[in-house]
């Protein structure tokens, strides 16, 4: 293994769960606020083997799911759900949308996945992989999204505008 | 006047960079978008005068590395400048952007006045 790759590797693996999802708070923050338009509320997080759970802490049943997988030294992926409220926050953010306007349900996805990417390149950036080497795929945006990753690493429930999101990461087991 | 392609598989980036346009009163004549790197070259096939191009790095069937790439074997960086408009901020990937022929990088998320700002040297 190079030197660089040393780095590298030592580089992520300093960063234990809880490090990793507080730098997830500050992409989310700075992805809400610099793109979206809102400060989302900060209403739950976990940081074991217990999912968030949005419908459990806000009574909003998950709608839309996107998956942004990243692959270097660890693999994983960062998973944005929301409901139907959460979902048309974002949207209506991303897009400078009022209430009046009308939003298709191919926007909402798209919007999601674009919302989805950014938090996981910001993630990468500011704690993964900051002199490059990870991978990231294109966004994977459903109803539900099978995910193909078994350690839940930690998970944050935001109240945005009417709705909710959460956001989680997941780490491959076997990296 | 500008003529500019946008190429993003998100079309909700493309709308955002629309809007910050828009916002920023860049002067645009023709704003053509693009989903891929495939889809880029097409388009300025059929739209020879083209003079600047924002990307993503980060798209299916040709990314937008290999798109600058590809447009570099024709036209030089003074003659169609390109920003990279992309998630994947890593220094190695902003290196690679550059040494492929890109002019410039800007990272999301952005605010207005970052995007507008690395605009600038580029449109009329």
């Amino acid at each position: 293994m190079s030197t660089e790759e040393n780095r590298a590797e030592d580089s992520v693996g300093q960063l234990n769960e809880a490090d990793l999802l507080e730098v997830l708070k500050e992409s989310a923050d700075e992805v809400f606020l610099t793109m979206i338009g809102l400060v989302g509320v900060l209403v739950d997080e976990s940081c074991d083997d217990d999912a968030v759970d949005i419908e459990k802490s806000e009574g909003e049943r998950v709608e839309y799911e996107a998956v942004v997988s990243f692959s270097g030294q660890r693999s994983g992926a960062v998973i944005l759900r929301a409901g139907v409220e959460g979902a048309l926050d974002i949207t209506r953010g991303l897009l400078m949308l009022g209430e009046e306007d009308a939003v298709e349900d191919e926007e909402i996805m798209d919007a999601l996945g674009e919302c989805a990417n950014m938090l996981t390149g910001s993630l990468k950036c500011k704690a993964l992989d900051p002199s490059g080497g990870f991978t990231l795929s294109t966004p994977n945006i459903g109803k539900s999204v099978v995910v193909d990753y078994d350690n839940h690493l930690g998970g944050l429930v935001y109240r945005l505008e009417k709705g909710c999101t959460s956001v989680e990461i997941w780490l491959d087991e076997a990296a | 006047m500008n003529k500019l392609l946008i190429v993003d598989d998100s079309s909700t980036m493309r709308k955002i960079i629309m809007r910050v346009l828009r916002q920023a009163e860049i002067p645009v004549e023709t704003i053509l978008e693009a989903s891929n790197g495939i889809e880029a070259l097409e388009a300025l096939t059929a739209n020879p005068d083209v003079n600047l191009i924002l990307s993503d790095v980060n798209m299916p069937e040709m990314n937008g590395i290999d798109l600058v790439k590809k447009v570099r074997e024709s036209k030089p960086k003074d003659e169609l400048p390109i920003i990279m408009v992309t998630t994947e901020g890593g220094d190695s990937m902003r290196e690679q952007a550059i040494q492929g022929g890109a002019n410039g990088y800007v990272c999301k998320p952005f605010t207005p006045d970052t995007f507008s700002e690395a605009l600038k040297p580029y449109v009329d």
